[in-house]
C-alpha cells in the first residue's frame, strides 16, 4: 500500500522533529504574534492552525511509533540471544542494548582484525606455495629439456634462497662412497667447503636415522656450531636428507644469519618438498641415462648410433679374427661440415643426412650395418670384405649418393679401414678411416 | 671375388671320411663345435684330435690343386716378411715365402680364403701364388720371422 507522506519518511529523524516542532509551536506562535499586532484574524485561520497542529502531532506519533518499533525489535533480537532481560523501562533497556551493542561491535572489530591478520598470513602462505609451485614447474621444464643437472641444481638453490629468504642454500650429493660433494651452493663465495664426510659427527642423526638436523634459537646444537658459524658464516642451519629408494644420497642445506631465528614448520615443509624433488630429478636422470644407454638408433637418420656401431664393429672384428676373415668399415664424411650448415641451414642439412642414410640403407649387402658415428660421419660395418672390396663398395656408394642428391656445395668423401690391415678393434678402424 | 677351381667337388669333411681319416660321427661333432666356437673346420678337427694337420693340408692340396709345402726346414728370406704386416699374417695364417718379379708366393693354411688373398695382393701390390702348409708350421714360421722383423 502506498503511504500518504512518503517524502516525509525519506527525511532524517532530526528534520522530521523540526517540522513537527514548527507545526505545533512555531506556527501557532506566529499566528498569536499576528493577532496581538493586528487584533484581527480571518476565521479560516483557526481552522488551518488546527489542522497544522494536528499534522505536527501526527508526525510526532509516527516518530515515536518508529522508535518504539526499533526498541521492540532490538529487544526481541537481544532477548532471543539471551543478552538482555525484558523490562518496562524502555530507555534503560535501550541504554543497556546500546552498551551491549558497543561491546559486540568492538569485539567484532577485534575479530575482523584477527581475521584480517590470518588472511594476510594465509595470503603469504599461498604466495609462498605459488612461488614453490612455479619453481618446481620451472625446474621440471629444465629437466624435461635435458638441461645439465648441475644447472638444474643451481636453479633450485637460487629459488629456495629467494622463496624462503634464507642467506644460504646448498646441495650435497653422495657421488663417492662415504663422501658428500658440493653440487650447488648459493651464494657460492660463502660456501667454503667442497665435501663432507659421512663420518662427520654432526651428521650422525641424518646418516643413521634420516633425521632433519636443526640448529636455531629453539634447537641449540653445539656439535654443529663449528660447521655452521665458522665454515658457513650462519647462526642457524638446517640439513635435510635427500633419499633415493630409501638410501640417503645427498643433503639439502639452508642457513640464516640472524641471531634470533627459528625455522618454521612451513619453511621446513618447503625444504622437504625440494628435497623430495631433488631425489625425483636424480632418479629421472638415472633412468634417462639407462634409456639412452639402451638406445641403439640415431634419432635423425634412423641408422644405428655411434655406441652401437663401436660395439658391433668390435664384435665383428673379434669374429673375423676367430674365423680368419677380414672385417671392414666404410666411412662417408661431409667435408667442411660447419661451413655447409652455415650455408644451407640445419633443417636442410638434416634432410640431406636423411637422404644419404636412406641410400646407404638401400645399398647394404647381407650382414652389413649402416651407422652414424658422429654429426658429420656415417658408415657401414662390412664383415667379410677385403680392403679392395671395401674400396669398390665405398666408391660405388659415393657415386650413387652424388647422383641422387643434387645438393649444391655438398662435398662428400669416403674412406675405408679393414681388419687385419688397419687395426684389430673398432676404435682403431674408425680412427684410421676418419684420419684418411 | 676370387674363384677356386676344385679338382674334386667335395667338402673337406667328406674327403677326410672318404680317405678313412675321420668317421661321420667325428665330422658331425666337429661341425657342431665349429658352429659353437667358430674357426675353420680343418682346424677344429685337428684341435679335437680327429685328424692331423698334415692330412688336412694334403687333402686341401688334393682338392684344390695347391702344392703342399712343409715349412719346417724352409728358409724364408727376411726382407719378404716386411711386405706383409704381422697382424695380417697371423690373422690369415699365412706367410710370404718367395717373390719373383711381381708375383709373391705365400704359404697358407687355408687357401680357400679369397679375402685374405685379396688383402695380400692389395698390400703387396703383386699377384699371389699359393702353397698349402700346416697351420702350426706357419705359426712357427711367423714367430720365427716376425720376431726378427716385428
Amino acid at each position: 500500500m502506498k503511504k500518504l507522506f512518503l517524502p516525509l519518511e525519506a527525511l532524517s529523524l532530526k528534520r522530521r522533529i523540526f517540522i513537527a516542532f514548527c507545526l505545533i509551536s512555531l506556527l501557532p506562535l506566529l499566528v498569536v504574534g499576528f493577532y496581538l499586532a493586528y487584533k484581527n484574524l480571518p476565521s479560516y485561520t483557526y481552522l488551518i492552525l488546527g489542522i497544522n497542529i494536528l499534522l505536527g502531532w501526527w508526525i510526532i506519533v509516527q516518530i515515536l511509533n518508529s522508535i518504539t518499533s526499533i526498541i521492540k525489535k532490538t529487544q526481541e533480537n537481544f532477548s532471543l540471544l539471551g543478552e538482555v532481560k525484558p523490562t518496562e523501562d524502555e530507555v534503560k533497556l535501550l541504554d543497556e542494548i546500546f552498551d551491549k551493542m558497543t561491546v559486540k561491535v568492538r569485539k567484532s572489530f577485534q575479530e575482523l582484525r584477527e581475521i584480517s591478520k590470518t588472511t594476510e598470513k594465509l595470503n603469504e602462505e599461498v604466495s609462498e606455495k605459488i612461488a614453490l609451485l612455479s619453481a618446481i614447474l620451472q625446474i621440471n621444464d629444465l629437466v624435461s629439456q635435458g638441461t645439465d643437472i648441475k644447472e638444474v641444481f643451481r636453479l633450485i638453490v637460487r629459488r629456495i634462497k629467494s622463496i624462503l629468504n634464507f642467506d644460504l642454500t646448498f646441495i650435497l650429493l653422495d657421488l663417492e662412497k662415504g663422501l658428500f660433494s658440493l653440487e650447488a651452493g648459493e651464494p657460492s663465495q660463502n660456501i667454503n667447503f667442497k665435501t663432507l664426510s659421512k663420518d662427520d659427527f654432526f651428521l650422525k642423526p641424518l646418516i643413521e636415522k634420516g633425521e632433519v638436523i636443526l640448529l636455531d634459537q629453539n634447537n641449540p646444537r653445539r656439535e654443529l656450531e663449528n660447521f655452521s658459524k665458522d665454515i658457513l658464516g650462519v647462526n642457524n642451519l638446517v640439513l635435510l636428507p635427500i633419499f633415493l629408494k630409501r638410501e640417503i644420497i645427498g643433503i639439502l642445506g639452508a642457513g640464516v644469519k640472524s641471531l634470533e631465528f627459528s625455522f618454521s614448520e612451513e619453511e621446513l615443509d618447503t625444504l622437504k618438498t625440494f628435497s623430495k624433488h631433488i631425489s625425483f630429478i636424480i632418479e629421472h636422470q638415472r633412468i634417462s641415462k639407462r634409456i639412452k644407454d639402451l638406445e641403439i638408433n640415431d634419432p635423425l637418420t634412423g641408422l644405428y648410433n655411434a655406441k652401437f656401431a663401436k660395439e658391433r664393429l668390435d664384435e665383428e672384428v673379434k669374429r673375423a679374427i676367430v674365423n680368419q676373415r677380414p672385417c671392414g668399415f666404410i666411412l662417408i664424411k661431409i667435408k667442411n661440415f660447419r661451413d655447409y650448415i652455415d650455408k644451407i641451414g640445419v633443417l636442410a642439412l638434416e634432410s640431406v643426412l636423411k637422404k644419404i642414410a636412406n641410400i646407404m640403407k638401400d645399398s647394404l649387402e647381407v650382414g652389413q650395418k649402416a651407422v652414424r658415428i658422429s654429426e658429420d660421419s656415417l658408415g657401414i660395418i662390412a664383415p667379410e670384405k677385403s680392403k679392395a672390396q671395401l674400396e669398390k663398395q665405398g666408391s660405388e656408394l659415393l657415386a650413387k649418393i652424388k647422383q641422387e642428391i643434387l645438393a649444391e656445395g655438398l662435398d662428400l668423401v669416403f674412406s675405408v679401414a679393414e681388419n687385419p690391415i688397419d687395426g684389430a678393434s673398432a676404435e682403431e678402424l674408425i680412427s684410421k678411416a676418419s684420419s684418411i | 671375388m676370387r674363384y677356386f677351381k676344385k679338382r674334386i667337388d667335395k667338402p673337406l669333411g667328406e674327403l677326410l671320411i672318404e680317405k678313412g681319416l675321420i668317421s661321420r660321427t667325428q665330422l658331425q661333432e666337429a661341425l657342431k663345435v665349429q658352429k659353437e666356437r667358430g674357426g675353420l673346420i680343418g682346424e677344429v678337427m685337428v684341435s679335437l684330435g680327429f685328424a692331423k694337420e698334415e692330412d688336412i693340408a694334403h687333402i686341401l692340396s688334393l682338392q684344390y690343386g695347391f702344392p703342399y709345402l712343409p715349412l719346417e726346414h724352409y728358409e724364408i728370406p727376411k726382407e719378404l716378411v716386411k711386405i706383409i704386416p704381422k697382424q695380417v699374417a697371423s690373422q690369415y695364417c699365412l706367410i710370404p715365402i718367395d717373390k719373383i718379379g711381381s708375383t709373391l708366393t705365400i704359404a697358407m693354411a687355408n687357401p680357400l680364403n679369397p679375402q685374405a688373398i685379396d688383402d695380400v695382393e692389395y698390400i703387396s701390390n703383386s699377384d699371389v701364388q699359393i702353397f698349402v702348409a700346416t697351420a702350426s708350421d706357419i705359426r712357427k714360421a711367423i714367430e720365427r720371422c716376425y720376431a726378427e722383423n716385428p
